[in-house]
């Protein structure tokens, strides 16, 4: 269970979250969409702990995360727009870098687990930075799945995917959510947009709940 | 702990992959250095700039005292270094020196070193080619600054006589002059006893050659790190968030670099070491290995502090040659600090090559001093925390 309440944040003299208040349940999937520089990024980048909140309360199955970098480390996956890998290195040198869990562990998932099923077995021996840009992302999730956390965040997941990726990404987040765990992201498609069971649009630092299942049409006007 | 641990040896891993291009930089450098030196010797020590001084000399016959100074004159290390004496006859010399073969013709006068010794000064006549060339520009000007000399040894003695005259005890200079001449041997023979035994150069105590391979090594060891310029850049603003989350905060990340580079360099220099101790130019001793890893550490978190100040990889690069350039100037790595005015005397301790080349010369004089050793540790400990501080404004 994610419970969000009045987090703010401002980068000087600019208010980009102005009191931000959501919450979220195992198996479900939040999406918030906004115009560019809204401040989307910044939520996520608040939600996942990788950025501090000026003012707020973050609650993940009972535990306040804010202030508390282990609770956001043990109960949050984020993946963010850019992929953070050191592209020098293998693949299994990144994952062995952002692998939490051990080994033996990281080879088990490698049989059987996300990263299995994101297909990473087979680029092992790669360097990153030779990767296509939808392997990258794959590996990216995998890396950030290896904790098995309960809430995954991703910041435009599809971005710069190909078709067959973005299809297996969205699988593999149906079959997450299934298992109960809870789904935050950001997209500007509609496929991703589908998956989710609650949607939010960030406007003025401000965050409305808007119904599921609009066109494109209809997502437009609720930004302006 | 774990986290941080796997991200140093990673960071490891990516620099030592930078190696082959560390090693083909560090070639390209060594080359270009090379060639740089080569040209600027030959410009100046070859006959590009100037050549030797051929300079005839027109002796009295007969005058075996005259001779006999002018021999002496001519083996003088500062002459001999730059002329070439010749002794022929007056119409040979003068066409000689119309053709161009003399730079200059002495005419020594009869009687010449009676008359220095009585006070008369017959001056020596010199002949110049009517367009005078560089060699009789430089012939000129030896030849003024030893009359100079000469003017002011002179000096000294007229002045004792004269002091004696007025003192109306005349009968006395024989024995003043004598006096003047044990005292003044007594001190310039220890004097030029000493100049044989210690080197005393613009340099410093080290000989000029010393000196510059000190310096080169400086500047190889700074300018070494562009090459590898992407290793040194820090991490992209999301690398940075997630390594956070791992509990590797930005010390962990710029030390990270700061070891990474300090091996690199040392895994470039430390054979270049071994070899140049093959050669008998360096000792081998663990000691000397040490100084230069505390010279490499010293490097390296100076040139990622630069890195880190310029926020852009090109920036970096431009920031580190223009940086290193100046701050090498200033602290004499061109040109010895004697030459310089006394505020850079004054400001060189205090930079960066200054201090590295200290390092080096330990390595090479095998004189091992613990302030050194200090310094090189101070100038680590504050390129990194001015790395830090350049990491915090940027954040």
């Amino acid at each position: 269970m994610l419970e969000v309440s009045d987090v703010c944040r401002s980068y000087g003299k600019t208010n980009v979250l102005k009191g931000i208040t959501f919450s979220a349940g195992p198996g479900e999937c939040v999406g918030i969409v906004g115009g560019n520089g809204c401040g989307k990024t910044t939520l996520l980048s608040i939600l996942a702990g990788a950025m501090r909140a000026d003012a707020g309360s973050i609650v993940i199955n009972g535990r306040e995360a804010a202030g508390h970098p282990k609770v956001f480390a043990e109960e949050t996956a984020y993946v963010p727009q850019e992929n953070p890998l050191m592209e020098e290195l293998s693949v299994w040198d990144n994952l062995l870098l952002w692998y939490r869990g051990g080994k033996k562990s990281m080879e088990k998932d490698l049989q059987d687990g996300p990263a299995a099923m994101l297909g990473i077995p087979g680029m092992l021996k790669k360097r990153a930075g030779t990767l296509s840009g939808g392997m990258k992302k794959r590996l990216s999730i995998a890396c950030a799945l290896s904790g098995h956390a309960p809430v995954l965040i991703l910041d435009e997941p599809g971005a710069a995917l190909d078709l067959e990726c973005k299809e297996e990404i969205q699988k593999y987040l149906l079959a997450y959510m299934a298992q109960g765990g809870t789904v935050l992201l950001t997209s500007h498609e509609l496929a991703e947009l589908a998956l989710c069971t609650q949607m939010h649009v960030l406007k003025g630092g401000k965050l409305e709940k808007i119904k599921t299942g609009l066109s494109a049409r209809e997502l437009v006007l609720q930004f302006e | 702990m774990g986290a941080r641990v796997t991200y140093l040896k990673l960071e490891l891993k990516r620099a030592f992959l930078r190696l082959p291009q560390m090693l083909l930089g560090a070639a390209a450098l060594v080359a270009f250095m090379g060639a740089a030196v080569l040209l600027a010797s030959g410009a100046l020590y070859g006959s590009q700039a100037a050549g030797r001084i051929a300079v005839g000399v027109l002796l009295p016959e007969r005058d075996a005292v005259a001779r006999q100074a002018v021999s002496m004159i001519s083996s003088l290390e500062s002459v001999k270094s730059l002329c070439d004496f010749s002794y022929p006859e007056r119409d040979e010399a003068m066409e000689a020196l119309e053709q161009g073969e003399l730079y200059a013709v002495l005419e020594v006068p009869d009687g010449f070193v009676e008359d220095i010794i009585n006070g008369t000064n017959t001056p020596v006549r010199i002949y110049f080619k009517g367009k005078e060339s560089v060699e009789s520009q430089i012939f000129k000007e030896l030849s003024e600054a030893g009359a100079a000399t000469l003017g002011a040894s002179q000096a000294g003695i007229y002045a004792g006589d004269e002091l004696l005259v007025s003192l109306g005890i005349s009968e006395r200079i024989p024995l003043l002059e004598e006096d003047l001449n044990r005292i003044f041997l007594r001190y310039s023979l220890p004097r030029m006893d000493y100049f044989r035994k210690h080197v005393v150069s613009a340099a410093g105590d080290v000989e000029t050659p010393v000196f510059y391979g000190i310096s080169m090594a400086v500047l190889f060891l700074l300018f070494g790190a562009i090459p590898v310029s992407g290793y040194l850049m820090p991490p992209e603003r999301v690398m940075q968030q997630k390594l956070s989350l791992l509990g590797v905060g930005p010390v962990m990340m710029l030390a990270a670099r700061c070891i990474g580079l300090t091996l690199l360099l040392f895994a470039v220099a430390f054979p270049v070491c071994v070899a140049a101790g093959c050669f008998g130019l360096l000792s081998q001793s663990f000691l000397s290995a040490g100084t230069l890893l505390f010279v490499c550490m010293g490097a390296s978190c100076f040139v990622v502090f630069v890195y880190q100040a310029a926020g852009s990889l090109l920036g970096g690069v431009m920031l580190l040659f223009l940086a290193v350039t100046a701050m090498h100037f200033g602290s004499g790595g061109f040109l010895p600090l004697v030459f310089l005015p006394r505020a850079f005397r004054t400001l060189a301790p205090f930079l960066p090559s200054h201090i590295l080349m200290e390092g080096m010369k330990m390595i090479v004089t095998e004189s091992f001093e613990p302030l050194v050793f200090g310094k090189l540790l101070a100038l680590a400990a504050c390129g990194f925390a001015a790395g830090l501080l350049a990491e915090r404004r940027t954040r």
